[in-house]
Order: C-alpha cells, then sequence, then structure tokens
C-alpha cells in the first residue's frame, strides 16, 4: 500500500471543511471494507485518507412518523438487530442480515455500501425498493438525492468529490404495504448475489394493487426499477397471471453484465424467476 | 480479451474512411485522450479512464500497420501504460466499413492487458471498453458530417 496521509476529525464540519481542502485526492474512510482492499491492491491512491469512526451522530437509527432515518455510519449488524429498523419493515432488516458475512457486517457501513456503488450489494436494492433518499452535503451545501438518481453507473453515484453522504431517509410505508427482499445465492452464501430482487406492495379491500415497487440487483450497471413492471400490477388483483406478466417486464427492464456469476441472458432470465417468487410471497 | 463493435455512421464510406484514417483526428475523438500528437506515423497521447474511485492515465502510442483503402479495412496497434496504478496494455484493432451511406463501421479489438489493470476483471473492462467506443462513434459522426 502507498502512503497517505491519515486525518479523523472530530466534527462534521471538520470534515467536510479537509474534503473541500483537496476533493480529487482525498477518499473517505467509513468501514473500509471495500476501499482498504481498492488500496492494498493499488488500485486507488489517495493522497489522504479522512477516516469518520468519531462521527457518532452519524451512526444514529431513527424512526417516527415521517418514516425511518439511518445514519451513514450505521453497521449492517447493527442495522439488522435494530428494533426501529425491523418495526418500519422486517424486510430490510433482513437485506441487512443477508449482506456477506457476520465480520463484515459488523464492520462495514450502509453509507461506504452505498457509495462504493457496487449493482450487487443486498442494502441499495431494498433501499429504492423503499422510496429511501440520500442527504449528502458538501461545505458549500446540502442536498437530497432520490435513490433513483443517485447510482450512474458500476462503481460511481451522482456525489460530487467533496460532498459526503450523511444519512438515508425513508418514507412512512402504505398502510400494509407487505416488502421482501430475495437474494439469488447460487455459489456460496457470502458471495455476491447472481441477482436479487426486492419487492414491495399494498393492496385495497378487494385485492387490489394499490403500491407496488420492484428493485432488481445485479441486473444491470446499476440497481435497477421495474418500473413497467410496477405499473402493470397496480388496479390488479395479484395473481397468476399479474404476476407472470410483472415477472416478464421485469426481466425485460434488465440490462446484466456478464460474469463468473452467469451470463447477460442466464441473469436476466433469473431475474424475471426470483422477481415472480418475491411476488408470490408477499401477494 | 476479444471485443467487437459494430457501429452504423449515416455518411458515405469515403468520408467515414477519411476520417478514420487521420489518425490524430481520429485519436482526439477517443473519449478521455489528451495530448495527441502525430510523430511521423505514430500518434501518441494519453487516454484518461475513471471507473469509480478507480483512475487510469494511460500513456502510449498508435500506429497503422496495414491499410487497404479498396477494400476499407486497417489494422491498428497500439501500446499504452499507466503511470496512476501500474499496468499495460497492448492491443490489436481491425477496422472494417462496409456499405455507405449509412456506412457501418466494425472494430475487432484484441487487447492484453497485463498489470494492476487486470484486476479490475473483465466485464469491467468489456464495459468501459463499449462506452468510449459509443462516445468514439458519436464524436466520429459529428466529425464527418462537418467535412
Amino acid at each position: 500500500m502507498r502512503p497517505f496521509e491519515y486525518l479523523e476529525p472530530e466534527t462534521l464540519d471538520e470534515a467536510l471543511a479537509l474534503l473541500a481542502e483537496d476533493p480529487d485526492d482525498t477518499l473517505v474512510l467509513a468501514g473500509g471494507t471495500s476501499l482498504v482492499i481498492l488500496m492494498k491492491q493499488e488500485l486507488v491512491r489517495p493522497a489522504r485518507v479522512i477516516g469518520l469512526r468519531k462521527l457518532a451522530q452519524l451512526r444514529a437509527i431513527r424512526s417516527g412518523d415521517a418514516g425511518l432515518t439511518i445514519g451513514a455510519l450505521a453497521t449492517h449488524g447493527s442495522l439488522a438487530r435494530a428494533s426501529d429498523v425491523n418495526a418500519f419493515s422486517p424486510a430490510l432488516a433482513a437485506t441487512f442480515a443477508a449482506v456477506a458475512t457476520v465480520r463484515i457486517r459488523e464492520q462495514a457501513t450502509v453509507g461506504g455500501n452505498i457509495v462504493h456503488a457496487d449493482p450487487s450489494q443486498d442494502p441499495p436494492v431494498t433501499l429504492l425498493a423503499l422510496d429511501a433518499t440520500a442527504v449528502a452535503m458538501s461545505k458549500a451545501r446540502a442536498r437530497r438525492i432520490p435513490f433513483d438518481e443517485l447510482f450512474v453507473d458500476v462503481f460511481e453515484t451522482s456525489l460530487e468529490p467533496d460532498e459526503l453522504l450523511l444519512r438515508v431517509e425513508l418514507p412512512a410505508l402504505p398502510v400494509g404495504a407487505r416488502a421482501t427482499y430475495k437474494k439469488f445465492l447460487p455459489n456460496t452464501l457470502d458471495d455476491y448475489a447472481t441477482v436479487a430482487v426486492a419487492a414491495v406492495v399494498a393492496t385495497d379491500a378487494d385485492g387490489r394493487c394499490t403500491h407496488a415497487r420492484i428493485a432488481l440487483g445485479g441486473a444491470g450497471p446499476v440497481p435497477l426499477r421495474a418500473h413497467d413492471a410496477e405499473r402493470s400490477l397496480v388496479g390488479r388483483r395479484l395473481d397468476d397471471r399479474s404476476i407472470t406478466e410483472a415477472a416478464a417486464l421485469a426481466a425485460a427492464a434488465t440490462d446484466p453484465i456478464a460474469d463468473l456469476r452467469g451470463s447477460a441472458r442466464y441473469k436476466r432470465a433469473m431475474a424475471g424467476v426470483w422477481t415472480e417468487r418475491a411476488l408470490r410471497e408477499i401477494a | 480479451m476479444k471485443l467487437e463493435h459494430v457501429v452504423s455512421i449515416d455518411a458515405p464510406r469515403s468520408r467515414v474512411w477519411a476520417g478514420l484514417m487521420d489518425l490524430p483526428a481520429a485519436a482526439r475523438c477517443v473519449p478521455g485522450a489528451r495530448d495527441i500528437a502525430a510523430d511521423g506515423d505514430v500518434v501518441r497521447g494519453t487516454l484518461e479512464v475513471r471507473v469509480g474511485p478507480v483512475r487510469l492515465s494511460l500513456a502510449g502510442s498508435v500506429i497503422v500497420e496495414q491499410r487497404d483503402d479498396i477494400a476499407g479495412t486497417a489494422r491498428l496497434r497500439a501500446d499504452a501504460a499507466d503511470q496512476r496504478i501500474g499496468g499495460a496494455l497492448r492491443a490489436f484493432v481491425d477496422l472494417a466499413v462496409t456499405g455507405d451511406g449509412p456506412t457501418q463501421l466494425r472494430v475487432s479489438t484484441d487487447v492484453a492487458i497485463l498489470g494492476r489493470i487486470g484486476e479490475l476483471g473483465q466485464p469491467l473492462i468489456a464495459r468501459q471498453a463499449d462506452k468510449v467506443l459509443a462516445g468514439f462513434a458519436d464524436c466520429l459522426r459529428k466529425t464527418v458530417a462537418a467535412t
């Protein structure tokens, strides 16, 4: 690993000021599970690294009538165990519990996971399906970025180099909403998923769908929303026909990258299969 | 690693070919290219590539190894090395134009990747190549339309 200057600000203002000094040659360290590997491989060689571990306020998890707020430095393990997260959405708690292994879950943070922007990661998929918004701040301004606009490409987000991700905000779910997260893991439990699906639905007294969200991981360069599939469900009963149609539309929305977990064609087919399974579970 | 790209350019074949064979101008059409300079038959320059937090600065050269103006085919050879993370690549690029207004350009690349650049992995490298080629084709369309 190349030598670098390590800084540990005591306050958020100090962190933002340090980042503003030289945003292009400074990297931010949260849990370090992705960044340290990239640095050891010397794929990234920052002149400075800002460690955030003293900014305890960024670990906060809060729920209220407006929804759930997750601090960027909350670890996956703490989120999987948090009663506020489980009360908001058991599927979200299960998503955090499904990340990698226990050692990684206790070290890696949700903010680090999001800004790393690997399209195969778990939390962004469920957060996308739950209509999450990222709140970021630089020395000059604060900004809210809907998850739909956050992921730009493989390993790239729309965050500016001088911006720090502070928290993720989730609006209250529609009454009676049901959600699930399913990941297809044909290799080992700690592998990235070949594809993953998060689905959220709500239905009225007649059983007609009033709210549908389908998000896919590992199915393109970024976590995707299957908008056509969602629209096809609204106003209909969640029966065999509407579910298989939505699953086919979800598969059609994918743009998978072929890798050791499968060809693009296989991943597209599996996105359909796992969307169908997810919808049947919560129908 | 072998990569195949076909793009359609809505211009006469002769103009597309002339645009491609003006190597310094064509090199400037590659997204992220800078400091392009002709040095005899060789064109030198640097290609800046960014994959998330990983930034590459590929300094190298391109030369036309074979060229058949009648058939509309050429073979380019590119050698480049990266000073930021370490690594190098050598690519043989076969160009072939067919059709005429619209003209189809086929780009067949056989690239050998050495050193740390390979850590990025083949799927990601292929994806970057797709992006670079799509940007190059857009620029070539504009250049050819302006001549």
